[in-house]
């Protein structure tokens, strides 16, 4: 998963480089792109805790 | 237009520092160069520093938009929570040791963190000193739907789009392509396919999630809140070990002492032919050989550092008195009639002027990092406690704690002595020892579970006897020796019972 939102991450970069006139297709896939990467991440990370196994 | 300028040179220079730095060192020098590879967690750290840097790119091209500084802020909040997370698995190692590479002595995953709270900080400053007017920004954007590059804006996008390339193509050989996702355990990067093994994490989630992992443990039984994942019996022929001498109630009567809260533990002292009672709700009582008269008391001020959780051990320590809390924090004091009740205020609700506090601290543990405590009794070397099972781990752990330097000392799971019996698929774990008497070298551990005496030698910390006491008992919570008679206190039927067994 992690090669597909490195993926996407260029292709944002890119147009916002050189298609600027395509602002909100940028912006729509940047915030989907992060929905991506932290249910992912947040996905995985649950099954072992949610808060670190510390005397918190 | 020239605090526009140097505002978005600021940005772009941010930009690049944190692609540059953290997300490029991390790929070319740890990874390339190094070997190095990215778990689950640095993955998304890593990535979460490169949609920070995307915030950045966004604000250099559209200008200053709230919704732009919006996803940088949430993106470096999560990345917060992140760094948290994976610093909580290795924060309680010893000196050195945890994943991955150091650099001055602390490793990648704190570095993370360090980064993101360096990204709001940073952000904060160039908002509070370089951040144009709203008619700044206007005029900068007026008639144009974007900004037009400096050349250390295109700059800033060709160093993100090389690194991130970069981190991509790193992702791909050592993670794969989806559904595959970064491995809980790496092994160094390689571009040799014989060495490279994809995996996902992803075939489990949302299956058995946890709050606090294996911190989430439950707490443990007091007499007016029971624990409610146990079904206490008190039928010792139910015990896991089998029971070679029973134990009958000789006499009993109900404590009738003006206490504060139900008794936890009970303490005889030969020399000064005292009893002390610790209560549940911290009062720590000396009173006279019948139980019928109280000399002095105090009640804790649990919250004061360190937190004593509610008391479930005393013992008469040299001239000192330790009473114990079950998260193994202690306190001990010292009986004075000339006691400073000013200084003793912090520590204590009543009684300031009748004890002075000499120590207050913890037991510091490993193996029973998770469990609490129900007991506990010192000799002259050692303080000692037994840890209880609770909802994840049904350990039998008994702990020594060094009286000179305060120090862990020994903490085993004692073995079965000749003489004893562990029966066929049975495990210590099962018992809940809520009174520990010392005596002779010995340990006698009283279960509330199964109504079972497991006798510890402390020389050779094996279990070399077993006794029953009558169900009769259904909460025991103290246990102490006087003058050879075995005298047991058991909180049931909202009494402080006491027996003497025989």
């Amino acid at each position: 998963m992690e090669f597909l939102e490195l993926s996407i991450l260029i292709l944002i970069a890119y147009l916002i480089w050189k298609k600027p006139e395509k602002e909100a297709l940028a912006f729509k896939l940047f915030v989907g792109v992060f929905v991506l990467i932290a249910v992912v991440f947040f996905a995985i990370d649950i099954q072992f805790f949610m808060l670190p196994p510390m005397n918190l | 237009m020239e605090k526009n300028t140097r505002f978005y040179t600021l940005i772009s220079l941010a930009a690049i520092g944190i692609i540059a730095l953290p997300v490029g060192i991390a790929n070319i020098v740890f990874g390339y160069m190094l070997g190095d590879s990215p778990c689950t967690s640095c993955w998304a750290l890593r990535i979460m520093m490169i949609v920070v840097a995307t915030s950045a790119l966004f604000i250099i091209r559209y200008g200053l938009k709230l919704k732009y500084v919006g996803m940088m802020l949430i993106a470096a909040g999560y990345g917060l929570w992140n760094a948290f997370w994976h610093l909580g698995i290795y924060a309680q190692l010893d000196m050195g040791q945890g994943q991955a590479l150091m650099i001055l002595n602390i490793h990648t995953q704190m570095w993370a963190g360090i980064v993101m709270w360096t990204v709001i900080v940073l952000f904060g400053l160039i908002l509070l000193f370089t951040a144009p007017t709203l008619e700044e920004l206007v005029e900068d954007t007026k008639n144009k739907e974007y900004r037009e590059l400096s050349k250390l804006n295109n700059i800033t996008f060709v160093v993100f789009l090389v690194i991130v390339t970069s981190n991509a193509f790193q992702a791909f050989v050592a993670v794969g392509p989806p559904p595959f996702t970064g491995p809980d355990s790496p092994q160094r990067f390689t571009l040799n396919p014989k060495y490279i093994s994809w995996g996902s994490l992803l075939p489990n989630v949302f299956s058995e999630p946890s709050w606090r992992g294996p911190m989430g443990v439950s707490d443990p039984d007091l007499s007016t809140s029971p624990a409610k994942e146990f079904n206490f019996n008190n039928d010792f022929a139910d015990s896991p070990l089998k029971i070679n001498k029973l134990l009958s109630i000789e006499s009993k009567k109900e404590i009738s002492l003006d206490l504060n809260a139900p008794i936890n533990s009970i303490r005889f002292d030969k020399s000064s032919k005292k009893f002390a009672i610790a209560t549940e709700d911290w009062g720590l009582y000396l009173c006279d050989k019948k139980l019928e008269s109280i000399e002095r008391y105090f009640v804790l001020d649990h919250l004061y550092f360190p937190v004593v959780l509610n008391f479930v051990g005393v013992d008469f320590v040299g001239d000192d008195i330790k009473v114990m809390g079950y998260n193994k924090a202690y306190i001990t004091v010292k009986a004075d009639d000339n006691a400073d009740e000013v200084v003793g205020f912090a520590d204590f609700y009543e009684g300031a002027d009748k004890f002075t506090k000499v120590d207050r601290s913890m037991f510091q543990t490993l193996r029973a990092k998770t469990n609490y405590i129900s007991s506990f009794v010192a000799d002259d070397k050692y303080s000692y406690t037994i840890s209880v099972p609770n909802n994840l781990n049904k350990s039998f752990i008994l702990i020594k704690q060094s009286n000179a330097d305060g120090m862990l000392s020994a903490e085993l799971t004692p073995e079965i002595g000749y003489g004893v019996t562990l029966k066929k698929d049975r495990k210590l774990g099962e018992l809940y020892v809520t009174a520990l008497a010392y005596k002779n070298g010995k340990l006698y551990a009283a279960s509330k579970n199964f109504n079972t005496i497991v006798v510890i030698n402390t020389a050779t910390d094996r279990i070399i006897d077993t006794y029953s006491f009558p169900s009769e008992i259904k909460n025991i919570r103290g246990l102490d020796f006087v003058n050879d008679e075995l005298y047991v206190v058991s909180y049931q039927n909202d009494k402080n019972m006491l027996y003497i067994l025989k």
